[in-house]
């Protein structure tokens, strides 16, 4: 029982951030159809905002509300100063972000090094849960990610926001000649998923080595997880993160994690073979 | 007024308006007719800022409209019912509606009045699928979320296409109730005969990008020349 019951519960925290990265990658693309590949280094400044939060002296709580400001501030500056000047180019928007991502890394490694850094647990208990004991820090993280989640479907399916902007990825030019300003809109969005990739790096930071490699580590299995939960649907993105990312985690307490990355991306593979709009996308129509 | 002067504008270098210039009457229907390719979905488009016209103007009560974004459009109180509807598929009536109301920034629960009264149909089927709807229902869909903003100028691309005649007919017969019970100027582009004559005051021929000749409807009906002249029938 124990022997799988905290290897499942491991593999569900990593799942729950992948989503949440794989969230604010599906608003960006969905809405812009940027696939944005600094997406990685947004989540890895949120980590820094984090260490750097206890540096100064303002504590978790303090990192965990900056984390986003900062890096949903920084997601409005690339939105205003690169991203709204190639829209409709899809591949130049690769490209650019690619480069950004690059000049991102290359910023953190000249301001705080190439070396790893830590954030400590803001507490390091560990609370009973039926015949097992599991550190409470990531059960906060698996509890405030869920709630962020559950933020973002209801803003999207509930509010006027949200309505707009699932106009805006239905029909970009029908909503604009109704009145909705798409740019604006396309901005919001753009923010939001800059923020909660911010905070998700910062929620995570805690528990993992703080490095400016970390980003690329979320990035290919956020992407991986779209491509298998199906671009368009949010709860694809639930699916494919499930998937993805719970199959990774499992995988390594029996596999090193290099063969379990193998195992994943052929799972990935096969997936999108068998259904190419992925596992929630293949099923309409 | 919608004053349209002098205006040039295509696709890329291909340049369907040529020179065109017309003055919509505020608080009548007008009915721009012509063959396909003539330039009337361009007209409508340019107005709406859609297309980006080579050169010439359109202006609003005065003021310039050329060019601007399509949403500063919209909020001047002009309204578009584009060729193929373009509904939200995937909302409800209801939701398709409420979008309407929160891009033109009024309160949905005010104009839903005038709106069922209208279409009652969208009241019975508020919560169902917009994409389940039949051809007719998702124009008169798509004509009651332009109405949400209670425009001025109602500008209608080809409402009757792919519409079964007896729909059309309830179409027609409520714009007209609308057009009646409202002061606002309808814009049809359109090329079946029976809508234009049933619900257009006055009518515009265009071909080749121009403006060619202008009539009243009530001579269309004992002198059709001009419908045989630019429409073929």
């Amino acid at each position: 029982m124990i022997e799988i019951a905290i290897p499942l519960m491991d593999a569900l925290s990593h799942v729950l951030i992948l989503i949440l990265v794989a969230l604010g990658l599906m608003i960006i693309f969905g809405l812009m159809g940027v696939i944005n590949m600094a997406h990685g280094e947004l989540f890895m400044i949120g980590a820094y905002v984090m260490v750097m939060a206890q540096q100064w002296g303002i504590g978790y709580v303090g990192g965990l509300i900056l984390a986003p400001i900062i890096v949903g501030f920084l997601g409005w500056v690339i939105e205003r100063g690169l991203i709204c000047h190639i829209y409709h180019r899809p591949i130049d928007t690769i490209l650019a972000t690619w480069g950004l991502s690059i000049a991102l890394k290359q910023a953190v490694v000249l301001t705080f090094g190439p070396e790893a850094q830590s954030a400590p647990l803001p507490f390091d208990m560990r609370v009973g849960i039926g015949v097992f004991e599991y550190p409470l820090y990531r059960l906060m993280v698996m509890g405030a990610s869920i709630l962020l989640i559950c933020m973002c479907f209801w803003v999207f399916k509930k509010t006027d926001f949200g309505l707009a902007a699932r106009a805006v990825i239905a029909r970009p030019q029908t909503s604009e000649i109704l009145g909705l300003n798409t740019a604006k809109i396309n901005r919001t969005s753009f923010v939001a998923g800059a923020a909660l990739a911010g905070i998700a790096g910062a929620l995570i930071a805690p528990t993992i080595s703080v490095d400016p490699q970390m980003g690329l580590g979320y990035l290919v299995p956020g992407f991986l997880s779209l491509l298998v939960g199906g671009v368009g649907a949010l709860s694809g993105v639930i699916v494919g993160g499930a998937a993805v990312g719970g199959s990774g985690s499992l995988l390594t307490n029996w596999i090193s994690p290099v063969a379990s990355q193998i195992v994943v991306f052929l799972m990935a593979l096969v997936i999108i073979r068998m259904r190419p709009n992925g596992l929630i996308g293949g099923r309409k129509k | 007024m919608l004053e349209i002067s002098n205006l040039t504008a295509g696709y890329g270098q291909s340049m369907i308006l040529q020179d065109c210039s017309l003055s919509i009457k505020t608080g009548r229907v007008s009915a721009l007719v012509g063959r396909n390719g003539m330039g009337k979905t361009t007209l409508l488009k340019s107005i709406m800022g859609l297309i980006t016209p080579a050169s010439g103007n359109i202006t609003l009560n005065g003021a310039d409209i050329t060019g601007a974004k399509p949403h500063i459009i919209a909020g001047q109180r002009i309204g578009y019912v584009p060729q193929g509807r373009e509904i939200f598929d995937d909302f409800t009536v209801y939701e398709n509606l409420r979008l309407a109301a929160i891009a033109a920034k009024v309160d949905l629960k005010a104009r839903l009045a005038d709106i069922y009264h209208w279409f009652p149909i969208l009241k019975q089927r508020a919560d169902q699928k917009a994409g389940s709807f039949s051809g007719g229902q998702q124009q008169i869909l798509a004509i009651a979320r332009a109405m949400i903003a209670q425009p001025e100028i109602l500008l209608l691309d080809e409402p009757s296409e792919g519409i079964q005649p007896s729909i059309v007919q309830d179409i027609a017969k409520t714009l007209k109730k609308i057009s009646d019970e409202s002061d606002m100027t309808i814009l049809l582009v359109e090329q079946n005969v029976d809508m234009i004559l049933d619900l257009a005051e006055d009518i515009y021929f265009i071909e080749n990008g121009q403006i060619q000749a202008e009539t009243a409807a009530s001579k269309l009906t004992t002198d059709p020349a001009l419908l045989h002249q630019f429409l073929g029938i």
